[in-house]
């Protein structure tokens, strides 16, 4: 019922918060569940591959192991490196968790199904919900504030942009060479931000092979101007750490996957919008 | 078409006019995206499908292309667009290429040039130009028995892993040889084709054994009654633990070896006792605190290196893409004329590329610019320096695809 009025309401921060809210309620208590109940939620309830485990190897007890399909369907939203996959011991297609472990990926996959389910239903809104519907809304809207869509600033904030761009854009400055995947980046970047394509050509004068005929080239193709007709978005965070691009990443670099939520988070505050702030 | 070009062409029309046998038909070929890259002006026709292998070999027959490839991904509509292809799931595949390998042959066949300063350099290329800085360097490969040898012995490994690991079943893993520097492997499991880009990063960190940290596998310090004592992973236990520790007995058995210490450390007492031990006696205890001096970092240190021994060293990048094209077997390597062909798991030791991969019957006469000596059908070619030849038609066809050789007349 709760995923259904949601679905109307059509918030997504409230879908989020809800979600998130109950996967750790969850958490919190399977937690505290005995390892025969644990195994039969996840089984039974969610159709993972779960096996009653109970073996210590050094130090760490693991109570089960679960298979790679199952865990890595969740443990991929996790960061930490304790959940990644060459961290974790791996047996025959099972993977050794914890009790705790078990209780956290079981966390993940509430969240995920509250989010699914609580999409747009199809049709209006019965009439026998539209109240509470109705009500719920206000209550959404009087915690989290009438939704505002957060624009990102006309003038491309060079203070705003992330540590690794940066570098890209000091090294090009300096006549440094920047390989293929740097001026990816940097171009995807800034047409992104709503850099005009000849800012952005200009960008790449100071290059060692600079030819302007076919950076502009690029630089259309990338804007989605020529070629296949796409307009590329930056590559993703983990993509530039493969390929040494993520440079020196502060504290705002561990809340984003992408360099451009670094700049719509980063400009929100330098622009004194304000973070988004939590209610109370 | 340059001559050469042509004659290659040539070469590979009546190979294929002649052969209908041999082509692999993947698992659901008609759900599959092929494509063909040509030899004139190195087009690429893509977005090709086939309702069944008849037609695919008419395709390649009329087109005659350099490269045929086919899509690690299954489709609604292999014809359309990128975005309305409808994708349905994609074979796991791993990519082995001695390109990726650090053999001790490449500077002895390798070379390169930078496109910018026309500096060059022997060995495989790196990354950037040590001259002008400059990232577009290009590389004159050659295939020896040596890059292969070691590209086959990291397809052991991944297997390996990929069985005792992921658990994949091995009827569902097939070896194909690429027909050039190295060896493909891909996975037919309607499970793990349904993952996606980020899952399948996972698996290939997890078979490189990339951000893996000794410390997360429990080699902790503990302070018992007033003594620290170290702790590890032990021979025998499953994944990264019993392969990690298992690969220190190589690491200390290597000569010559630096382990990845620096050459201060390697120098110390406390390293050469560790050197000393007799490794089998050593491996039967406790062990991790029982060499007075060596610590956690040392250790740390150790694992590492032995993890990168045991990995089994793919491209990553082909195992994440999961709307890869990948190429044909049965079809002929355009770099080098030989055919990619599919190996029987049980035969992948005793297996000779260089022999097992020709299709070309007869001589040929060719002008060789240069050449290093080497080793084709069993025979032994080269070095060649400028001068006319007649060679059987595998050995001229690979010369000529590698542009080291001209037709003659």
């Amino acid at each position: 019922m709760s995923n259904l009025i949601l679905g109307f309401i059509g918030e997504e921060r409230a879908r989020r918060r809800f979600a998130l809210a109950e996967a750790k309620r969850a958490y919190d208590l399977l937690r505290q569940e005995s390892p025969e109940k644990i195994e039969h939620i996840a089984s039974s309830t969610f159709g993972w591959r779960i096996k009653k485990l109970e073996t210590k190897l050094v130090r760490r007890f693991y109570d089960f192991s679960v298979s790679m399909t199952d865990y890595l369907r969740n443990s991929v939203h996790l960061r930490e490196p304790r959940w990644s996959l060459p961290n974790r011991v791996l047996d025959h297609g099972f993977v050794y968790v914890t009790r705790e472990e078990v209780a956290r990926l079981i966390e993940e996959e509430v969240r995920v199904r509250i989010l699914e389910r609580s999409s747009r239903p199809p049709g209006d809104i019965p009439r026998q919900l539209g109240s509470r519907v109705d009500r719920a809304r206000g209550l959404v809207i009087k915690w989290l504030g009438v939704p505002t869509k957060y624009e990102l600033p006309r003038v491309p904030v060079p203070e705003a942009m992330p540590p690794c761009v940066r570098h890209l854009i000091e090294n090009l400055n300096e006549g440094k060479n920047v390989q293929h995947m740097g001026r990816f980046t940097l171009a995807s970047f800034l047409l992104n931000i709503g850099t005009g394509e000849d800012e952005v050509v200009k960008m790449f004068k100071p290059a060692t092979d600079f030819s302007e005929r076919m950076t502009r080239y690029q630089v259309e193709h990338i804007g989605g101007r020529r070629g296949g007709r796409t307009k590329y978005t930056c590559p993703m965070c983990t993509t530039l750490k493969t390929h040494g691009v993520c440079y020196k990443p502060d504290e705002l670099c561990e809340t984003i996957r992408n360099p451009l939520s670094y700049y719509k988070a980063k400009s929100r505050i330098l622009t004194n919008r304000g973070p988004k702030r939590e209610p109370n | 078409m340059n001559p050469t070009e042509q004659l290659i062409r040539q070469k590979f029309q009546q190979y294929y006019l002649t052969h209908s046998k041999g082509y692999y038909a993947p698992p659901n070929p008609a759900e599959r995206e092929y494509g063909f890259l040509l030899f004139k002006e190195k087009f690429m026709v893509r977005h090709r499908s086939f309702k069944d292998p008849a037609q695919l070999i008419a395709a390649i027959r009329e087109l005659v292309p350099a490269h045929v490839y086919f899509s690690t991904a299954y489709y609604g509509d292999p014809t359309a667009s990128m975005d309305e292809k409808g994708w349905k799931r994609a074979d796991l595949v791993f990519d082995i290429d001695a390109d990726h390998l650090d053999t001790p042959c490449k500077p002895k066949h390798d070379t390169w040039k930078c496109k910018a300063c026309a500096a060059t350099g022997k060995g495989g290329a790196p990354k950037i130009c040590p001259k002008c800085k400059n990232d577009r360097l290009e590389e004159q490969t050659w295939l020896c028995k040596e890059c292969l040898q070691r590209a086959k012995e990291e397809t052991s490994k991944l297997l390996e892993i990929l069985y005792s690991d992921l658990g994949i079943n091995p009827p569902d893993t097939h070896i194909f040889f690429s027909g050039h520097r190295g060896y493909h492997v891909h996975v037919y499991s309607k499970e793990l084709g349904l993952f996606e880009e980020e899952a399948r990063r996972e698996i290939a960190n997890y078979v490189l054994g990339q951000g893996l940290d000794p410390e997360l596998h429990e080699l902790e310090e503990h302070s018992v009654g007033g003594t620290t004592i170290i702790e590890g992973p032990q021979l025998g236990q499953p994944g990264w633990r019993g392969r990690m520790t298992a690969g220190i007995h190589d690491v200390l058995g290597a000569e010559g070896e630096q382990y990845g210490l620096s050459s201060a450390q390697t120098r110390t007492a406390q390293t050469r006792t560790l050197m000393a031990q007799d490794r089998d006696a050593f491996f039967g205890r406790q062990f991790w605190s029982s060499v007075k001096g060596i610590g956690l970092s040392t250790w740390k240190i150790l694992l590492l290196r032995a993890v990168q021994e045991r990995a089994a060293n793919i491209d990553s990048v082909v195992t994440t893409d999961v709307h890869r094209l990948i190429r044909l077997p049965g079809t002929l390597n355009g770099h080098t004329g030989l055919m990619a062909m599919e190996v029987q798991k049980e035969k992948l030791d005793g297996y000779d590329p260089f022999s097992e991969s020709l299709v070309f019957q007869g001589t040929m006469k060719v002008k060789v610019k240069d050449a290093p000596r080497f080793e084709l059908g069993n025979q032994q070619f080269g070095p060649f320096q400028n001068q006319e030849t007649e060679l059987p038609s595998s050995a001229a066809m690979l010369l000529l695809c590698k542009r080291r050789a001209e037709p003659i007349g």
